[in-house]
């Protein structure tokens, strides 16, 4: 009884700590002048600068999805089937990112990206790069957790068995094997790469509009539509988490 | 069909199997039977193309494939898991390996009704592997391996991950595929009745190393090895000095041995069947049974345990501190308590027959 109780104190003064913020920046996104409304929201959504910062949110974003699904899919998949002790090596490594502040790694990709031949230093060109780099943790999680979880050896096995080509194999086994995990890991880079504002701010010095310098922007400027800005992002972040969610369920349900 | 000669296998150090060598004829249903850990299933592995033997070749219909790809093998292959394509519906889990042969979309079809009506899954032709029970899902299994036509069927452990009554009505719907199909079949168990039922003939596998190779009741009854008697089935060791030995035939002697004061009577090989030699003898439990009189063949001794097992009850009888385990078929049983004193007699291995060559329910070794 008493365990019960404790436990929903916690989870009460929990979602208190999650939701106060979350109402507090919601109520303030309504604001105007001495009543609510949703200006700032209609206001945003006229805007062509927020537009455009959508959608170059939106093609890096897949960019980096698709430079992340060729990257590190194969070798991963590649590994997991043929020397499963090396999948540990590149999970230890695919860390590195975690512990790695975007700020140190902004630095690194504009002194290495600085001078010809790849003087992409203030361009766009870097940030899929940089992104599929810091989603990768999470990416390859996604990737490696469904190949455990389909036992992906033993298809590739029976596959074999049955007589099938190595590429007929992959394309009728294994790519649909694998696409909830990829899915699932799409969504995390997709989250990331929306959101992220320290490397864009660096390699691009603030010059190419995305949704994270965007809200930068509008925060000094307008604090109500930087609110409102924010809630909207929480809205995209809530939605990839949810289709997440649901992508993970179906595929255990399958298994 | 099949033959492998002195198979060796290494993971780094450790040796998976060692100098095997074995023949299956066309049409055998031949089983290897081994504890986890004894080499059995990196055999069939090596088979199927999925391991490479460190040395060693592996022939079928005399044609070494060895170095063959899996896929080039021709060889149907049912894992313990199913390994049934999830994203696929049973219909194209059979045709798949089909479609990979560039069968016509006609044969297809027709063959998976064949496929389909053999096993009685017509009805789940468009469902998928996680709406089967486990049984279907072995069934589709199953003839998803034999679509192509296989000269060779493996299964490594196929009913192990059933719950025992739908494992008992597969075994015997696997046993008549595979007649009526005549495919040679290659199985992988430990599961003992498994193997004695389907079998034709058994290779007890132990520590990557072939023990024996028989027919189900050579292994039974005349185990070469106390790794194969003690591994199959429940044995008990009596170990006794040769009293009298008489001629009899097939090469073995009526002997007299005294075992803890009484005379046993039993058969053993020439070379070991001479007054005085200490031999030690392996009898099933269901060798003995229980008589009211004593003789000078009976065994005096003490129930101590009695366990009853459905068919069989089996009886833990205390001999001079020496334990001997006897089973009664249960509908016969006599109810005797823990404390009675019992007599046993030995039932003379009753399959060595004079009038035939059949010889069994002996054990020789030293």
């Amino acid at each position: 009884m008493l365990r019960k109780s404790l436990t929903k104190i916690v989870l009460i003064l929990f979602g208190l700590e999650m939701f106060i913020p979350l109402l507090g920046l919601s109520v303030f996104s309504l604001k105007s002048g001495s009543h609510l409304s949703l200006n700032s929201y209609s206001g945003l959504l006229m805007d062509p600068t927020f537009h455009q910062a959508l959608l170059h949110s939106l093609v890096i974003s897949l960019i980096t999805i698709l430079l992340s699904i060729v990257l590190f899919t194969p070798p991963v998949w590649y590994a997991y089937m043929h020397y499963p002790a090396i999948v540990r090596i590149i999970e230890g490594i695919s860390f590195i990112p975690f512990v790695l502040p975007g700020v140190v790694l902004g630095l690194g990709y504009v002194q290495f990206f600085s001078n010809p031949p790849f003087a992409w230093s203030g361009t766009p060109n870097l940030l899929p790069f940089a992104f599929a780099l810091m989603g990768m943790p999470f990416y390859l999680q996604a990737v490696i957790n469904r190949l455990h979880l389909v036992d992906a050896k033993t298809y590739h096995e029976a596959s074999q068995s049955l007589g099938a080509s190595p590429f007929r194999s992959w394309m009728q086994v294994h790519m649909p094997l694998l696409r909830p995990g990829v899915l699932n890991g799409a969504i995390l880079i997709f989250s990331i790469s929306m959101g992220e504002f320290a490397i864009t701010q660096l390699t691009t010095g603030g010059s190419y509009m995305t949704l994270a310098i965007y809200l930068q922007v509008l925060f000094q400027n307008n604090p109500v539509q930087g609110s409102a800005m924010a809630i909207i992002a929480l809205f995209i972040a809530i939605l990839a988490v949810f289709i997440s969610f649901i992508t993970v369920a179906r595929e255990r349900k399958e298994v | 069909m099949l033959e492998i000669q002195h198979l060796i296998k290494m993971f780094g150090n450790f040796k998976a199997t060692n100098d095997i060598s074995l023949k299956v004829e066309k049409g055998e249903f031949v089983t290897i039977l081994g504890p986890s850990g004894s080499g059995k299933s990196t055999v069939l592995r090596m088979i199927a193309g999925l391991e490479t033997p460190s040395s060693g070749d592996i022939f079928i219909n005399d044609k070494n494939v060895t170095k063959l790809a899996p896929q080039k093998r021709e060889i149907g292959l049912v894992f313990q898991s199913y390994a049934l394509f999830p994203n696929m519906t049973v219909t194209e889990n059979i045709a798949y390996p089909l479609r990979s042969r560039k069968w016509t979309k006609s044969d297809i079809s027709e063959r998976i009704n064949e496929l389909l009506s053999m096993v009685g899954l017509e009805h789940r032709a468009a469902h998928y592997p996680h709406q089967l029970s486990g049984g279907e899902k072995q069934r589709v299994a199953l003839v998803r391996s034999l679509a192509f036509r296989p000269p060779l069927l493996l299964l490594d452990e196929p009913l192990s991950a059933l719950d025992a009554k739908v494992r008992e009505k597969l075994r015997v719907s696997l046993k008549d595929i595979q007649k009526a199909m005549g495919v040679t079949t290659l199985m992988v168990t430990h599961d003992q009745e498994e193997a004695f039922e389907l079998s034709d003939r058994i290779i007890v596998m132990n520590e990557g190393r072939i023990e024996q190779i028989g027919t189900p009741t050579e292994i039974y009854y005349t185990p070469k090895t106390n790794f194969t008697a003690s591994f199959v089935g429940q044995t008990n060791l009596i170990t006794g000095v040769v009293m009298q030995s008489e001629p009899w035939n097939n090469g073995l002697r009526k002997v007299k041995l005294n075992f803890l004061g009484s005379i046993i009577e039993w058969f053993l090989p020439e070379k070991e069947a001479t007054v005085g030699n200490t031999v030690s003898i392996h009898v099933r439990p269901e060798s003995f049974f229980f008589t009211s009189e004593a003789s000078q063949y009976d065994l005096l001794g003490k129930v101590i345990a009695i366990r009853f097992m459905g068919s069989i009850t089996r009886y833990s009888v205390d001999m001079k501190d020496h334990i001997l385990i006897v089973d009664c078929v249960s509908s016969f049983r006599q109810w005797f308590s823990v404390g009675d004193n019992v007599w046993l007699n030995l039932q003379l291995p009753s399959a060595v027959d004079p009038n035939t060559d059949r010889q069994a329910d002996i054990r020789f070794s030293n």
